[in-house]
């Protein structure tokens, strides 16, 4: 029977939890899917606005057969339905198999919904994959409801290309211009109003906007515009 | 016709709990929605928000009979993913009925995007009731993807007594 103790995760664990964000997203058939790096999950999870908090699981050295402390995580956030208020979501929960069985995984579920309830948290919710027949179990178990299944709750996703595209009203479309056919009276009048204001030259962007578009679009649209380097 | 975009704010909480109940009241689950204006106001604009909303307004000129010109919402929280990290959970979008077609719907989810991609967000999920096919249509067009059908996510919830008993020792 392994002994373990459940604590907060500190940022020395940030090398564990992704080891084992990549060995769930395995266990899914999803693991070119993790694009997170250590130094993501430190930012994002020590910083001044943490965007998760997580529990890890320790057992004592002696009883990992690949010299593993941390053996089990449960990454979680809080969240907000316009129905019921605040919710606890369970983002990733995962136990390395040597260890089920133990008692591990009842033991999270329970520290995570006292979280909640002493959060005020109407609700824990989470995702599983229907395949997941033993995770769907488990849960039920613990009187979870599949809420896909009972009220017919599909989950979308957008991906940030495609976020991107919605966020622009018009395509920018690449256009290969001769400079000389750029009216040289605008570009000089650029130039001069650069210098005017001591902007540097290299820092000038020209824009050429149909006729009749809304100066407050044209604004919009420039403040998605990201500069590199 | 003329409509503006703009940030919730603490006034915005009265309109957004009524447009809350109509948007349960089209979903057929008004009887599950106990936020009330001031769990809104509390919880939205304090210290530390737990959601954020965004508004679309009408001139005075297209108000609604009740006087409404407050007329379409979407609610919206930061999350984690723990494969692409910053997120954005868009948590509720609606346009009264009156004004849909007019491209409002898209503004509101256009300006969710632009702020979740401003805040770092790489990914920006939602859930839709599988008969709700006009929405279906729109986030279709819009590029979004099903995965719940595409990769067997199903959406799971511990609430209520069970979630107490779960708490006990």
């Amino acid at each position: 029977m392994a002994s373990f103790i459940l604590r907060p995760a500190r940022p020395s664990d940030v090398s564990d939890i992704l080891r084992l964000i990549k060995e769930l997203a395995k266990f899914e058939e999803m693991e070119e899917k993790v694009l997170l790096t250590e130094k993501d999950l430190l930012e994002d999870g020590f910083g001044d606005h943490p965007f998760y908090h997580c529990l890890v699981a320790e057992v004592p050295k002696q009883q990992s057969s690949e010299g593993h402390i941390v053996i089990g995580f449960a990454m979680y956030y809080f969240t907000y339905d316009p129905w019921i208020g605040k919710l606890l979501y369970l983002e990733d929960f995962f136990v390395m198999q040597e260890f089920r069985g133990f008692g591990i995984g009842s033991k999270v579920m329970k520290v995570l919904s006292e979280t909640a309830v002493k959060t005020r948290c109407s609700s824990m919710h989470f995702i599983v994959a229907e395949n997941n027949t033993k995770s769907i179990e488990f849960y039920k178990r613990r009187g979870a409801a599949d809420l896909s299944s009972e009220e017919g709750w599909r989950l979308f996703e957008i991906s940030k290309e495609d976020l991107m595209k919605m966020s622009t009203r018009y395509c920018l479309k690449k256009i290969t211009m001769d400079i000389q056919l750029v009216p040289a009276e605008l570009v000089k009048g650029l130039k001069e109003w650069c210098q005017g204001e001591s902007l540097e030259e290299d820092h000038e962007l020209l824009v050429l906007v149909p006729k009749g578009v809304e100066t407050a679009l044209v604004e919009e649209t420039l403040e998605t515009v990201k500069a590199l380097g | 016709m003329d409509f503006s975009i703009r940030p919730a704010n603490v006034e915005d909480c009265k309109d957004i709990a009524r447009m809350i109940m109509e948007l349960a009241e089209y979903e057929k689950m008004a009887e599950h929605v106990k936020v009330t204006q001031r769990d809104l106001e509390q919880d939205g604009f304090s210290k530390n928000p737990f959601f954020h909303g965004i508004i679309a307004e009408v001139p005075e000129q297209h108000r609604t009979k009740e006087g409404h010109t407050k007329i379409g919402y979407a609610l919206y929280c930061y999350f984690y993913s723990s494969w692409v990290g910053r997120a954005v959970y868009m948590e509720d979008l609606y346009v009264m009925p009156e004004f849909r077609g007019k491209g409002i719907g898209k503004a509101l989810m256009r300006k969710v995007a632009q702020l979740g991609l401003a805040a770092g967000c790489n990914q920006m999920n939602f859930t839709v009731l599988e008969w709700n096919k006009p929405s279906l249509d729109f986030y279709f067009s819009q590029g979004c993807f099903d995965i719940t059908a595409t990769v067997g996510y199903h959406c799971m919830r511990c609430e209520g007594e069970a979630l107490e008993r779960l708490a006990q020792p």
